[in-house]
């Protein structure tokens, strides 16, 4: 039901009854005439005229009927009782033939008219509990606050064919969080009477008894919890089953909102869970990556300057080539959690110039190999240039990074896969290692900050933040990294996929 | 004759480091801590090479690239903690010679030092021979394994480009400018595309190459030593 239709009322319209009111009796005479004719007694006649009467009180109500009962008397005695034509009533019986129709009349008009106030009422109580459900289904299908509170404007203008409004609490005191017709100013005894009604949780403002000046009614919305806001209204007929209805209405939109902002404050603190589980990791790997290359550094610096008529050349350099090798790998953590503030930050924002794939890639190698010899690479790129327009330096970061995790899960010895191609308009690069793998269900965890495969003791040492850079980089490029299976064999592959438009047009040249 | 080597930097750690490890390799150091005291010490002891950390308590280091080149053309080497390529191309374009991002190996720093002390090339400098690949820039002919390679004007203006400056990082822009003119200097792709054309023609595997290598984001440098 559209609540347009609600507020229609079947109007009363005084003269809509006087065709039926006329033409009944003056059927009963006409068939009184052939009643007659047929020489049958004149009591038929009567109840040809009541038949008349019922007729009208039945369609036209009291009055109707009242005025048929009489007309039909008259009419019955002007044309059928002796004497005929005559206005005189000379009989007892005739006396009593009016006081019938007058009793009928008024019996069936009453009867009629409950029977027709219990439908009304009843299809009231329809299109009022349409009205909610409607409201409720519209208030439900919303996500946000911002969106319940659109719903709860527009229903309640429409239904009251008037403007609404919905005001919640503020810093100081009440602001109109929504309107329909939207707006964000009202008049000061409107804003007395909202403060009014939120204050004493109780209607206020015009029609109500309480600071009736301005245009708008204001109700209280409530839930068991307490006062969520006040719903205005500005209404031009205020009935009785209008206000029941906007009562109603304020009941159901002060839960819509009440369920928003529980949600939204379960979803605050879900984050803020988030953000302390963040806070202990990152302080945990701090302790543990930054201390441990820092213990061996100071432990191999101390032991040079203490010890050094002790040591001789061979155990000198091995400890200087301790201290280089540590100080390489706090370096690169040092570099991940900038480079993770700056993701975090949102200041990573990609410089983007026409590159080699192929170029990144080796980039990328030559550093891994440099941290990590005991893992070949094999580059697998097509003899034509792969040109993409990225940034190539963040790129060999997640690149490198993929490497990188690739060597720390899989044996020593074996091959990682480093593989580069175009896919119609979509750049891809994919890494192959023969590790362990990842189980399905881990595969997206794994770009999760500080997640590592095999929590505990036994973890393989790292800083559980490449990956989540890797995402965070190939995300700023409007990519998308994801890790999947390997296509063969044991391990498992991540794939980057970039698009890319068409790469520009190198004029030629003659050799 | 020992080259003497400024270093500038406002770290005394880093400037101790330094002063061993290049004494240790014969060079004659001398230090500064300040933008003014290294501009100074420029003007009166003449340096053959500055070693400038871009972070200087007294003002920018790219500041003090420009000075130093409003009079002189001594090789200046920049050390930067900033990772970040556009300090680097920026210091490049305003003269700086190379670079070299902090933290860094000492291997890494010579390398650096003893391409930039060579001798510079003349006109009629002696080829460029880096493995089996031989650059003759004067009689314009480059050959690998003894065989001559085929390559188109572009290619050669490129090549010659790099090979005048053996070892010297290039940046895009300085390429693109003088090879493909100064309307084309953020014509990135065309640089790519022929850098691929000529590793395809000269490196021995194209996909790792040894010859003319890649400083990600900053420019390329035809490498003679590996």
């Amino acid at each position: 039901m559209s609540p347009d239709r609600f507020l229609w009322r079947m109007e009363v319209k005084p003269l809509a009854h006087v065709p039926l009111t006329v033409a009944a009796p003056a059927a009963a005479t006409l068939l009184g005439f052939a009643i007659d004719r047929a020489g049958l007694p004149i009591a038929n006649i009567s109840v040809a005229y009541l038949m008349a009467v019922l007729l009208v009180a039945r369609h036209g109500g009291r009055w109707p009927a009242i005025a048929a009962s009489l007309s039909s008397f008259i009419a019955f005695n002007f044309f059928f009782t002796e004497p005929r034509y005559t206005l005189a009533i000379s009989d007892a019986q005739n006396i009593l033939t009016v006081v019938f129709f007058l009793v009928a009349a008024v019996i069936v008009s009453n009867l009629t008219a409950r029977l027709r106030q219990e439908m009304e009422a009843s299809r009231e109580n329809a299109r009022r509990i349409g009205n909610l459900y409607e409201f409720s289904s519209r208030a439900s299908a919303s996500a946000g606050l911002d969106d319940v509170l659109r719903a709860v404007v527009d229903h309640v203008a429409a239904t009251v064919r008037g403007g609404s409004l919905v005001l919640l609490p503020a810093d100081n005191g009440l602001a109109v969080a929504a309107g329909c017709p939207s707006r964000d100013r009202l008049d000061e005894v409107s804003w007395s009477a909202a403060s009014w009604a939120w204050r004493q949780g109780k209607r206020a403002g015009g029609g109500t008894g309480i600071l009736p000046g301005g245009d708008w009614l204001f109700l209280p919305m409530h839930t068991d919890r307490g006062g969520v806001g006040v719903l205005g209204v500005r209404v031009e007929h205020q009935t009785a089953e209008t206000m029941a209805l906007l009562d109603a209405l304020a009941d159901q939109a002060a839960v819509a909102i009440e369920r928003t902002t529980l949600a939204s404050s379960v979803e605050e603190a879900r984050l803020t869970a988030e953000r302390e589980r963040l806070r202990a990791a990152l302080l945990s790997s701090l302790s543990h990556d930054l201390r441990t290359p820092l213990a061996s550094i100071l432990g191999a610096a101390s032991a040079l300057s203490t010890l050094d008529g002790a040591l001789d050349a061979g155990s000198r350099r091995e400890l200087a080539a301790a201290i280089e090798g540590e100080a390489l790998r706090l370096n690169r953590f040092v570099q991940n959690l900038l480079d993770m503030t700056r993701l975090g930050a949102g200041a990573l924002v990609p410089r983007r110039d026409w590159a080699d794939l192929g170029d990144i890639a080796d980039n990328a190698r030559r550093r891994f190999l440099a941290i990590d010899p005991v893992h070949p690479i094999r580059l697998d790129l097509p003899p034509q240039r792969l040109l993409a327009w990225v940034d190539a330096v963040l790129l060999e970061q997640a690149l490198f990074n993929l490497l990188d995790n690739a060597g720390k899960y899989s044996p020593a010895g074996t091959e990682v896969r480093l593989g580069a191609w175009m896919d119609g308009e979509t750049a891809v690069i994919a890494v192959d290692d023969c590790g362990c793998g990842i189980p399905p269900d881990q595969r997206d965890a794994v770009f999760d900050m500080f997640h590592r495969v095999g929590q505990g003791d036994g973890r393989t040492a790292g800083t559980g933040l490449g990956l989540a850079i890797c995402r965070g980089i190939v995300a700023a490029h409007g990519g998308a990294v994801t890790a999947q299976g390997a296509p063969e064999g044991t391990g498992c592959r991540f794939v980057i996929r970039l698009p890319q438009s068409q790469a520009p047009a190198v004029p030629a040249e003659g050799t | 004759m020992t080259s003497h080597i400024l270093i500038v930097d406002d770290e005394e750690p880093i400037r101790r480091f330094l002063r061993i490890s290049l004494s240790a390799q014969g060079y004659r150091v001398s230090e500064a801590a300040t933008g003014k005291a290294a501009l100074a010490a420029i003007g009166n002891a003449r340096p053959d090479l500055v070693v400038l950390d871009l972070g200087l308590p007294d003002g920018d280091g790219q500041e003090v690239i420009g000075a130093i080149r409003q009079s002189q053309v001594v090789p200046i080497i920049v050390l930067s903690v900033r990772a970040d390529e556009m300090d680097k191309v920026e210091a490049l374009d305003r003269g700086a010679n190379d670079y070299v991002t902090k933290p860094f190996g000492i291997a890494e720093l010579m390398a650096r030092i003893r391409a930039l002390l060579r001798p510079r090339r003349g006109c009629d400098a002696a080829p460029v021979a880096v493995g089996d690949v031989v650059i003759d820039t004067v009689r314009t002919v480059v050959t690998r394994a003894g065989r001559e390679i085929r390559l188109s004007r572009r290619e050669w203006d490129l090549l010659r480009l790099l090979a005048g400056q053996p070892d010297h990082v290039l940046t895009h822009k300085h390429i693109l400018r003088a090879v493909w003119g100064p309307a084309h200097v953020d014509d990135t792709a065309y640089l790519r595309v022929y850098v691929n054309q000529l590793r395809q023609k000269l490196e021995e595997d194209p996909s790792a190459p040894r010859l003319i290598v890649t400083d990600p984001g900053v420019g390329y440098r035809l490498k003679t030593d590996s």
